[in-house]
């Protein structure tokens, strides 16, 4: 394993300037930000999924309400 | 001050007794676990305090330890939920016959009307001994109805009916307290729950009353012309509301829905979330042209105008009418 | 002579660079973690603050210190402010943004930017929620159910929910960084089954930041879209469910309270076993137990609503439920007593914090036990019972966790040591002072003191309760000022510690006091297992167990 963790940077030619300093590989530093996106987007699931359950409860008990609404919908504000 | 110092509430109904009894058994359990617990620390604290030359022994764990104090707690566990979950069970089921008090809660006051008529406010008068059931509903915010003697507890919500029982046991006067933060004044929202013996209560009762909530509620009935569409006959564009209370009705988008409190007061103040099947949607909504108290008096009023008993659902024969119905009239 | 020269002072991270932009823009977790540490400590006085001022009222039945209205701001305040901007950040973003690289053996959290981002939301959250606050403040309690919050309240209650909406993106983003620093940034041969517990039990906690805070953010915007456009999704005259908003929010507001605890539980899991010389009992059900917690824990919000007005067939599964989840927590107990077994105990100040949150987290869990029987709920809920429920977990047990981490890692922190004397007479004071404050209000609780009253002048009969509830809070507002002092002091004046004081297992231990900014001068490679105590206090080093740096006294 190439000794680039090290704090003086022994080996240049074994740092790639996109390196960051904290990261002893450039895979780890990949592998970290790919895993990184996907719990972000487990975050984004978990907003708006109880938005979007909320909207399917309303609209499963009140469908009447919905369907006179919608023929009231301004096209302008889409 | 330190002459009134209890340190337990009293027991003034039939479930207090219930509710105690378990408390004293999780004190009891808890108690010995936390005893337990705590001498072990203590005892552990002590004796294996740090002393020069003796080394701490590395143990890894014992599973078969961990089992059995995961499983016994877990039993444990499962015999206070089943014994809670009974209790509960009896505090949610009021028993049919109970007499029926209406509740409207809002900021920051009681309004309560017995079905006799009583109008009380921040107090509510009831016999020893005798079930009764509140129906309540809040104007505004989520309140809630606690006597605390009785062991009860219920929110109050806007929008819809909550139910709450209890049977009083003791002649005496007990807290009501608002148990669910509603705003300013949720401190003063409190009040007394007077139990009577049955005959000063029967005294307190004939002390004046506006006449039976369920009288007050065909007046409005008649006031907003519901009878205009409401009729008896079958020529009515409304359904006919005799017998049809606790009955299930057929909806028009195919579900069957039970003519509760709730549902009644849906189709008072929403007549379009739960249309009955056959009907057209025309029926005004009364949201707003209607106090919860009068919501309150015109389903004491369905409620009376379905009291006969024995009513198949939909019967052909006629029926005897109650109050002042004609005759003839065809139970839908 | 000698002694007469002076040593140049090893570089470390707080030396390293001086100035107000190297700390405001710093990437250093270490760094940033002290940015929280000032953050959340004045927002810890804040709030305690408004609970002193709380309790002053509580002496008397009568409503005659502050308003009505105050009073309403005063408790929402203080809930408000202690659970989002002191419980839920405190061990995670102070003593975890501080020590989960270092246990890894990690240089930096894997993204040190987002760290740092994750400070400046916290900040912006708590400058708006200052701004609610100096601005009158809000009414709603902390739980600002609806149609109150949305409809009745003339509180300035759309700044309030922002701030915690900002907020809570700052714990999303400390739990995103854990979550991906523990898996990513482990040390060669640091394996899941040899990291420290307290990794274990950051990583449950970062699960829950990660999955629950997210619904609080969309209930939020609920409320507030309901509070200025009238939407009806909450308001019964136009439609809406009151309920489905306390579903919405006790969905995350249940797994919050395990945001607050689980770190604790893995402060006081490295502290008994430094301070009992060996391997915590039971490694793998400790580990696993944080799991479990995090998972049930996002089953069982319901048991804060058994007399709403929700079913009754609902209120069996979520009691059962409620069950469940204790057990985990049992099980934790019951490994900490064990591994005090045959150890070789010291009572410095953080195992004296340790034993505190024993005691007072097993009363804490067992009376969850009452709230989630149900037909006991119906009686106690929304009374001071589960007021003394929840402040024996959050402070008895989350606070007392905060200060004994705190004491314990310190001399790795600062580089300095805190008066153990003093630590340890303020740790006294918090116990007694909290047991007094909260032990009468279960019988205040079970005698049918409701919550959030102002004014007891009906019942006059629970004013001895209150004035011991309130003697307490004096004693424990004193105990918590004492670390604050002699922290302070011990920065200029404390005998400067060694690498590892206590003679602790982990591999923060094994960098200089205080660590260097990168921490390690070569990335370790890890071969024992953790809590490796036997070795530790091999025959051979049989040197005193803090070196020989005196301990100041």
């Amino acid at each position: 394993m190439p000794d680039s963790t090290a704090v003086g940077l022994q080996n240049e030619e074994q740092h790639n300037p996109a390196l960051l300093h904290h990261f002893a590989e450039p895979q780890q530093q990949r592998d970290a930000a790919s895993l990184g996106m996907w719990v972000f987007l487990a975050t984004e699931v978990m907003f708006f999924g109880g938005l979007f359950c909320a909207y399917l409860v309303y609209r499963r008990l009140y469908f009447g309400d919905f369907a006179a609404a919608s023929k009231t919908i301004s096209m302008g504000y889409g | 001050m330190l002459n009134n110092f209890p340190l337990w509430p009293q027991q003034a109904s039939t479930i207090a007794g219930h509710v105690d009894a378990l408390y004293i058994f999780l004190l009891i359990v808890c108690g010995m676990m936390a005893l337990l617990i705590f001498i072990c620390l203590v005892y552990f604290a002590a004796r294996f305090r740090n002393r020069p030359g003796v080394r701490a022994e590395q143990i890894e764990g014992s599973t078969p330890l961990e089992i059995t104090w995961s499983t016994i707690p877990f039993v444990i566990f499962l015999v206070i939920f089943a014994w809670g979950a009974v209790v509960y069970f009896k505090e949610r089921t009021p028993p049919d016959d109970a007499t029926e008090v209406y509740v409207v809660a809002k900021q920051w006051m009681w309004k309560l009307e017995h079905a006799e008529g009583q109008r009380e406010i921040n107090e509510l008068h009831v016999p020893v001994g005798r079930d009764v059931k509140l129906i309540m509903t809040s104007q505004d915010v989520i309140h809630s109805f606690y006597i605390p003697a009785f062991r009860i507890k219920q929110d109050v919500l806007p929008g819809r009916y909550t139910v709450e029982w209890f049977r009083a046991t003791k002649p005496g006067t007990y807290h009501l307290f608002c148990a669910e933060y509603c705003g300013t004044q949720h401190s003063g929202m409190v009040g007394d729950i007077v139990v009577m013996e049955p005959a000063q209560y029967e005294a307190w009762m004939n002390g004046g009353s506006t006449g039976p909530l369920s009288a007050t509620g065909e007046k409005i009935f008649a006031e907003l012309g519901c009878s205009t569409c409401h009729r008896t006959d079958m020529q009515g564009r409304g359904p006919n509301l005799e017998g049809v209370f606790g009955k299930p009705v057929q909806l028009e988008d195919g579900r069957t829905v039970t003519a509760d409190e709730n549902y009644v007061r849906e189709c008072i103040l929403n007549p379009g979330a739960k249309r009955v099947k056959g009907f057209q949607p025309i029926m005004p909504t009364f949201q707003g042209l209607v106090s919860e108290e009068q919501v309150n008096a015109l389903v004491a009023y369905i409620k009376s105008i379905s009291a006969t008993k024995g009513e198949p659902a939909r019967a052909s024969a006629s029926t005897a009418a109650p109050k002042a119905e004609p005759n003839g009239s065809q139970v839908q | 002579m000698p002694t007469a020269m002076p040593q140049p002072e090893r570089e470390n991270y707080l030396n390293k660079e001086y100035g107000v932009w190297s700390w405001l823009l710093t990437t250093d977790h270490k760094r940033i973690a002290l940015l929280y540490l000032v953050s959340i400590t004045f927002f810890f006085f804040i709030g305690g603050f408004f609970a002193l001022l709380i309790r002053l009222e509580l002496l008397t039945p009568a409503g005659d210190l502050v308003q009505a209205d105050t009073y309403n701001k005063l408790f929402t305040m203080h809930g408000m402010v202690m659970i989002f901007f002191f419980l839920i950040p405190s061990i995670p973003a102070v003593l975890g943004n501080f020590l989960v690289p270092m246990m890894i053996g990690a240089k930096d959290l894997a993204f040190p930017r987002i760290n740092l981002l994750s400070w400046y939301l916290y900040i912006i959250g708590g400058v708006m929620m200052l701004h609610c606050i100096l601005t009158g403040g809000v009414d709603t309690g902390w739980t600002f159910y609806a149609p109150f919050a949305t409809n009745f309240t003339n509180s300035n209650f759309i700044e309030a929910a922002l701030a915690i909406f900002v907020a809570g993106f700052s714990s999303i983003l400390t739990g995103l960084n854990f979550v991906i620093t523990i898996h990513r940034m482990r040390a060669p041969g640091m394996t899941w089954s040899r990291l420290p517990l307290f990794i274990w039990a950051h990583y449950a906690t970062s699960i829950i930041q990660l999955l629950g805070t997210p619904v609080l953010a969309v209930t939020i915007v609920m409320v507030a879209a309901e509070r200025v456009l009238h939407l009806g999704i909450f308001d019964p005259k136009l439609g809406g469910d009151p309920l489905l908003f306390q579903h919405l929010f006790w969905f995350y507001s249940h797994p919050a309270v395990y945001i607050m605890i689980l770190p604790a539980m893995g402060v006081v899991t490295e502290i008994i076993a430094c301070f009992s010389r060996k391997r915590i009992f039971g490694y793998s059900f400790v580990a696993f137990s944080s799991i479990a917690i995090a998972v049930f824990g996002f089953l069982v919000w319901a048991h804060h609503m058994f007399v709403a007005g929700m079913s009754v067939y609902a209120a069996l599964v979520f009691s059962l439920l409620s069950y469940a989840v204790a057990v985990p927590s049992a099980i934790k107990v019951f490994n900490w007593t064990a591994t005090l077994y045959k150890g070789s105990i010291h009572y410095d100040a953080p195992m004296l914090y340790a034993f505190g949150f024993l005691g007072l987290f097993t009363i804490g869990g067992l009376t969850g036990l009452f709230l989630a029987a149900l037909g006991i709920d119906v009686h106690v809920t929304d009374t001071y019972f589960v007021v003394a429920h929840f402040h024996y977990i959050m402070v008895g047990g989350a606070v007392m966790g905060y200060l004994g981490g705190m004491h314990f890692w310190w001399p790795k922190i600062s580089g300095k040591l805190y008066p153990e004397g003093w630590a340890r007479l303020a740790a006294l004071i918090v116990f007694i002072g909290f047991n007094l404050t909260f032990f009468p209000q279960f019988l205040l609780g079970y005698m049918g003191m409701p919550r959030r009253y102002y004014d007891y002048s009906h019942m006059p009969e629970f004013q001895v309760l209150n004035v011991l509830s309130t003697a307490g809070a004096t004693v424990l507002g004193v105990g918590y000022l004492l670390p604050m002092i002699y922290f302070l002091w011990s920065m200029r004046y404390g005998k400067p510690a060694s690498d590892n004081p206590w003679n602790a297992a982990g591999l923060e231990w094994k960098t200089p006091s205080p660590p260097p900014t990168f921490n390690f001068e070569e990335e370790p490679v890890v071969t024992w297992e953790a809590y490796n105590y036997d070795e530790l206090d091999a025959p051979r080093d049989d040197a005193p167990r803090k070196e020989e740096v005196p301990v100041a006294r």
